[in-house]
């Protein structure tokens, strides 16, 4: 084989590669989809119940920052942008921009929209 | 390369390995927390080459450990890259300050990934040959191997960071955030001088002695403190700057009179140190980021003195 073919073909090789760990990571996150939000819904359940409401806020950001990390990567761009734009929000609670009881009149919507896009990648 | 990957999302650490692995670095290991990744660490019989952190990790924070990996004798020199989503980014100045090299964005781009590995490569090739080197030369005099022109991290220095990584810091600055930024350079006038005097250790430990004694006078100040070579430190502030540079040029002076027996004992002279003028990233306009640290260092400097890297690219 000469020098060209061997760079052609370890090339195609970490293509495949690269191709096939992305559906594992792809496989992995749908995995974990029904158990974030069955996540998310406890989670909202407290910011309804008004209880423990910087815990909750806290573990909503926290999986957010987590959805958004890997989900643009790996071809679920909506999904992303929605988790990336509902941590941000919350994050200004968190630096004392704003009280938790405003953001969450407008992070509950979202956090909704967020769950439907998730739901909607399972059903695809 | 011998990596090691941290984060707490195993959808992350799967997808981070992929990628590492298509761009031809396949000897990695993951860590899923702060505390196994230093169980790792010790526990290594051949050191990691790199350390790639997530910043946002539930218990011990990627920037704690940074700091803890930093304070690894084995790990002072060791590329460490953050790795933080948009919203993380103000996490970014203390992972700076905790010793970090470089930082990625999350979500990752494979061009930027590559980028940054390779980056990281031709660091670590460098570091390769000057361990080399120093152990040749340990067998002489078990001093490290320095060349007067380059940069050197300066050890055990809170705040004092690499010049390279002060370099990404400031291009990780948004365009608000850099307007805040200013710069003066610190000259050891007669560097050359000491450096011809004694030996490689000794010359470490002057340089380590001016960078505390120019830190104590700045601690008011949220400063990164880097050592450019030839004699020249760069200090970066990221708030406005509250003394006189003259009041801290004479502070630093009346600081290093106390190492005067100290210096005297090893007949070397005290380091003569002059501050340049404040440059304000605010008043460069359009430049690129970095143009502020060779500015800050472009003062009048002896003839005799060779010119750093960076100062032949400004010339």
């Amino acid at each position: 084989m000469n020098s060209a073919n061997a760079s052609q073909s370890a090339s195609s090789q970490r293509v495949a590669i690269a191709l096939s760990g992305l559906d594992v990571a792809r496989g992995k996150f749908l995995d974990l989809i029904v158990r974030r939000v069955l996540d998310f819904e406890a989670f909202s359940a407290e910011m309804r119940a008004r209880k423990d409401e910087d815990g909750a806020l806290k573990g909503i950001s926290a999986l957010c920052h987590k959805i958004s990390g890997v989900s643009e990567t790996i071809g679920f761009r909506r999904a992303g942008a929605l988790a990336m734009e509902l941590e941000l929000l919350i994050e200004d609670e968190r630096m004392g921009k704003r009280p938790g009881p405003e953001i969450w009149g407008q992070a509950g919507p979202l956090l909704e929209q967020l769950m439907d896009e998730l739901e909607s990648l399972l059903d695809d | 390369m011998k990596i090691l990957a941290v984060d707490d999302d195993p959808v992350f650490l799967g997808l981070l390995l992929t990628m590492l692995s298509a761009a031809g670095h396949s000897d990695v290991m993951t860590a899923s927390s702060g505390h196994l990744a230093l169980r790792l660490l010790d526990d290594s019989s051949t050191p990691f080459d790199c350390i790639l952190l997530d910043i946002q990790m539930p218990g011990m924070s990627g920037v704690e450990l940074c700091a803890e990996v930093r304070k690894r004798r084995n790990y002072r020199r060791t590329p460490v890259v953050m790795i933080t989503a948009m919203s993380g980014k103000r996490f970014i100045d203390d992972a700076f300050a905790a010793g970090a090299t470089d930082y990625m964005v999350k979500p990752l781009d494979r061009h930027d990934l590559n980028a940054r590995m390779g980056m990281v490569c031709r660091l670590q090739a460098e570091r390769m040959r000057t361990i080399a080197l120093e152990e040749q030369i340990g067998l002489a005099n078990s001093a490290p191997a320095l060349d007067f022109g380059a940069p050197i991290l300066i050890d055990g220095v809170e705040r004092g960071i690499e010049y390279l990584a002060l370099e990404n810091y400031l291009l990780m600055l948004g365009k608000s955030r850099l307007h805040a930024v200013s710069a003066f350079g610190i000259h050891v006038t007669n560097a050359g001088f000491i450096f011809g005097q004694t030996d490689n250790w000794n010359f470490m430990n002057v340089l380590g002695d001016v960078a505390t004694v120019l830190l104590d006078a700045l601690k008011a100040q949220d400063v990164l403190l880097a050592y450019a070579g030839s004699g020249y430190f760069v200090c970066v502030l990221r708030s406005p700057l509250t003394s006189d540079l003259e009041q801290i040029e004479a502070a630093v002076g009346f600081g290093l009179e106390e190492f005067n027996d100290l210096y005297r004992s090893e007949h070397l002279p005290l380091p003569n140190v002059r501050l340049s003028a404040l440059v304000r990233h605010s008043l460069l306009g359009v430049l690129r980021p970095t143009r502020i640290l060779e500015l800050a260092l472009a003062m009048p400097q002896p003839s005799d003195a060779p010119l750093p890297a960076w100062r032949k690219l400004v010339a």
